[in-house]
């Protein structure tokens, strides 16, 4: 500051007319003083904590406060860290604790779980943002572990656009010339499911039904546990993601008469109606549905079964552009993304946050008939109890940010939105 | 060569009479201003006075203030703030990274800096048992830079005058201003001789920043061996004042 104004101020000439527009002003100000000052309140300390770790036992009133994820759950149902986004990991690592809030939409959907009929086809919950960075996949990782303490099947996709963007590690299928497999990628989705789930299948001896033969010499007999599939599709990594369409077939076919409920949980399903950046030779794009484990996925949407919940959310980070030549007429017939963002070939999608431009029609037809449920920013209360919680974990560390001037300011710089607050707050 | 003569892009062999205007430290400095002799563009706020630069400062101010009726200089947004946020090192450091004006970038670079130190440090503090363990733990980024500044800050620096035909290396003393301009420019430039380069830069400078805080590191070596070669060039040091 003072080495700029130095610079500026550096005198060469002493007569000169002075300008004065501002000669009248001084009429116009008012005495600061006399402007009531608001004094601050010390209000008694509300908990932004519950000690309830258990996210069955959660009501309306725990509504805004965090709660601890165990760290054993935690390792379960995220064995390879995907659930939660990497931001978030980063700062629970320093935190020494997974804590996540318990907000609205996810209660909401613990209750519809809590209140449906089994009996009839899956219900599906599509859950959309208000705007960026709203906490969709923090709602879902609570419903998630509502699901993992309730002990019903995990049949959990993470981040459902991983797959497609992963275009070094497609390959063409063996067995059918038009589909194209995702060995790694499918090899993780295996593990994680058996990770998750590991308990109930022991506990239920889930044992498939149907034969299944990945190649002349090699096959599968009916009557083989899922956790020895799982672990032959993982040895063998060429059968992965055929072994993914097998796991669903078993589910879907089993879980009724077995009587466990599921859970099915994809997070940014818009990926699987869109464009992929998996490349055929004569330069055309794969549709998601000619990648294997996607197709088989996309079965656990369909309306033929039960004794099935479905949670879907959908946002901008699954909106995957196309790679190739055919980007630009991509961009043109979609115009709202930004393409003067600063870093070269990133867009960011900057549209409205809503289910059909988000999710398109072909989405909307696939999925229907859906609750669509909208997750919000935070409320007053809830910015409160972020802050406080930063504050505890030592997070904000200039003692301007711990003062109330400072968070009058972190709430007028982020307006209330979670993302927008971690990004502020992450570096004061 | 400087990077914006490329900007106005020549054939090679014919050279233009307005070439100066595309070397920025060719043009910057006029010498008229609305037709006054020897004069440039910022002259024009010898008249105004200082903004008002603090919250507390706008409260005690009184209505015989000359602000009331002088001209007032413009507030630089980035140099003088009302958040309280604001730091001028902070500024200071970013206005030293800044290149061809992008100070979205640098901001976001700085800001990811701060989260990286802060990341390690808040990790370390608390997984730290004891209370001594964790009195001992620096959390505060913007604390470790300034220490870190102070560490690499030299006392003297190095210049060069002719006498009898030869050139001499004289060490003289340094002003503080340039003094902190050194460190931090040694600062980023042992970041940008860190490995491995698949590292992030806010990742390696805020190790950077980290170790010459704790007076270690590759800055402070820099530091030491300019320290070294004033000493070893300690018998010119009567150059400065006798010609």
């Amino acid at each position: 500051m003072t080495l700029i104004s130095s610079c500026l101020i550096r005198a060469r000439l002493a007569c000169r007319p002075f300008y004065r527009f501002y000669a009248n002003s001084a009429p116009r100000t008012i005495d600061v003083h006399s402007i009531p000052q608001e004094p601050i309140e010390t209000k008694a300390e509300q908990p932004f904590r519950t000690s309830i770790d258990d996210p069955t036992l959660h009501t309306e009133k725990d509504l805004g406060l965090f709660y601890t994820v165990n760290s054993d759950d935690f390792k379960k149902i995220s064995p390879f860290g995907k659930a939660l986004p990497l931001q978030f990991r980063e700062e629970c690592e320093a935190f020494n604790e997974t804590a996540i809030m318990i907000r609205q939409p996810s209660l909401d959907i613990i209750k519809l779980i809590k209140q449906i009929n089994w009996n009839l086809p899956p219900l599906k919950v599509v859950l959309f943002p208000a705007e960026l960075g709203v906490g969709m996949s923090l709602c879902l990782f609570h419903v998630i572990h509502y699901g993992y303490r309730k002990k019903m099947l995990l049949v959990n996709t993470p981040t459902a656009a991983e797959v497609l963007k992963l275009a070094l590690d497609a390959t063409p299928s063996p067995n059918n010339e038009q589909m194209w497999d995702t060995p790694s990628a499918a090899s993780t989705w295996l593990k994680t499911f058996a990770i998750n789930n590991e308990a109930i299948l022991r506990e239920t001896d889930f044992r498939t039904k149907f034969t299944y033969t990945w190649s002349a010499r090699e096959s599968t007999p009916a009557g083989t546990h899922l956790l020895d599939l799982i672990g032959y599709a993982t040895d063998r990594i060429k059968y992965a993601s055929e072994c993914v369409g097998a796991i669903v077939k078993e589910v879907k076919a089993q879980v009724r008469e077995k009587n466990i409920q599921t859970l099915v949980t994809f997070d940014t399903i818009n990926s699987y109606y869109g464009p992929t950046w998996i490349v055929k030779p004569d330069k055309s794009i794969v549709k998601p549905n000619e990648v294997t484990m996607v197709k088989a996925l996309q079965e656990l949407l369909l309306p033929d079964w039960n004794n099935a919940f479905i949670v879907v959310t959908i946002g901008p980070k699954g909106i995957i552009i196309p790679k190739v030549r055919e980007k630009h007429n991509w961009l043109v017939r979609h115009g709202h993304f930004r393409t003067e963002h600063r870093l070269p070939g990133v867009l960011m999608y900057d549209g409205p946050m809503t289910v059909k431009s988000l999710l398109g029609t072909e989405g909307i037809e696939a999925l229907e008939p859906f609750v669509p449920i909208q997750v919000e920013k935070y409320t007053e209360n809830e910015f409160n109890n972020q802050y406080r919680y930063y504050i505890d974990r030592n997070w904000i560390q200039n003692y301007h940010g711990r003062e109330e001037e400072g968070r009058k300011e972190i709430l007028f710089f982020t307006a209330r939105n979670p993302y927008e607050m971690a990004k502020f707050v992450g570096s004061r | 060569m400087l990077k914006s003569s490329y900007l106005i892009r020549y054939s090679s062999f014919q050279f233009k009479r307005s070439f100066h205007l595309t070397i920025p430290s060719l043009t910057a400095g006029q010498t008229q201003y609305h037709g006054q002799k020897n004069s440039t563009w910022w002259d024009k706020y010898d008249s105004h006075v200082d903004p008002v630069q603090t919250r507390t400062d706008l409260l005690n101010m009184d209505d015989l203030d000359e602000r009331h009726f002088r001209p007032v200089k413009p507030v630089i947004p980035t140099y003088q703030s009302f958040s309280c946020f604001h730091d001028p090192i902070i500024s200071r450091v970013i206005g030293i990274l800044l290149r061809e004006g992008n100070r979205e970038l640098v901001e976001e670079l700085i800001h990811k800096t701060f989260r990286t130190m802060k990341l390690i440090q808040i990790g370390k503090y608390n997984r730290a048992k004891t209370k001594e363990e964790r009195d001992s733990i620096e959390c505060n980024p913007v604390t470790l830079l300034k220490q870190a500044i102070k560490n690499a800050t030299p006392i003297v620096r190095l210049t060069r005058i002719a006498k009898g035909g030869t050139l001499y290396s004289v060490p003289i003393p340094i002003s503080p201003i340039r003094a902190t301009f050194t460190a931090i420019r040694l600062l980023i430039d042992s970041t940008h001789d860190a490995r491995p380069h698949d590292q992030r830069f806010w990742t390696l400078f805020a190790k950077e920043i980290m170790d010459a805080a704790q007076n270690q590191g590759r800055t402070i070596k820099k530091k030491q061996e300019i320290h070294r070669n004033a000493e070893l060039n300690r018998a010119y040091a009567h150059f400065k004042w006798q010609k």
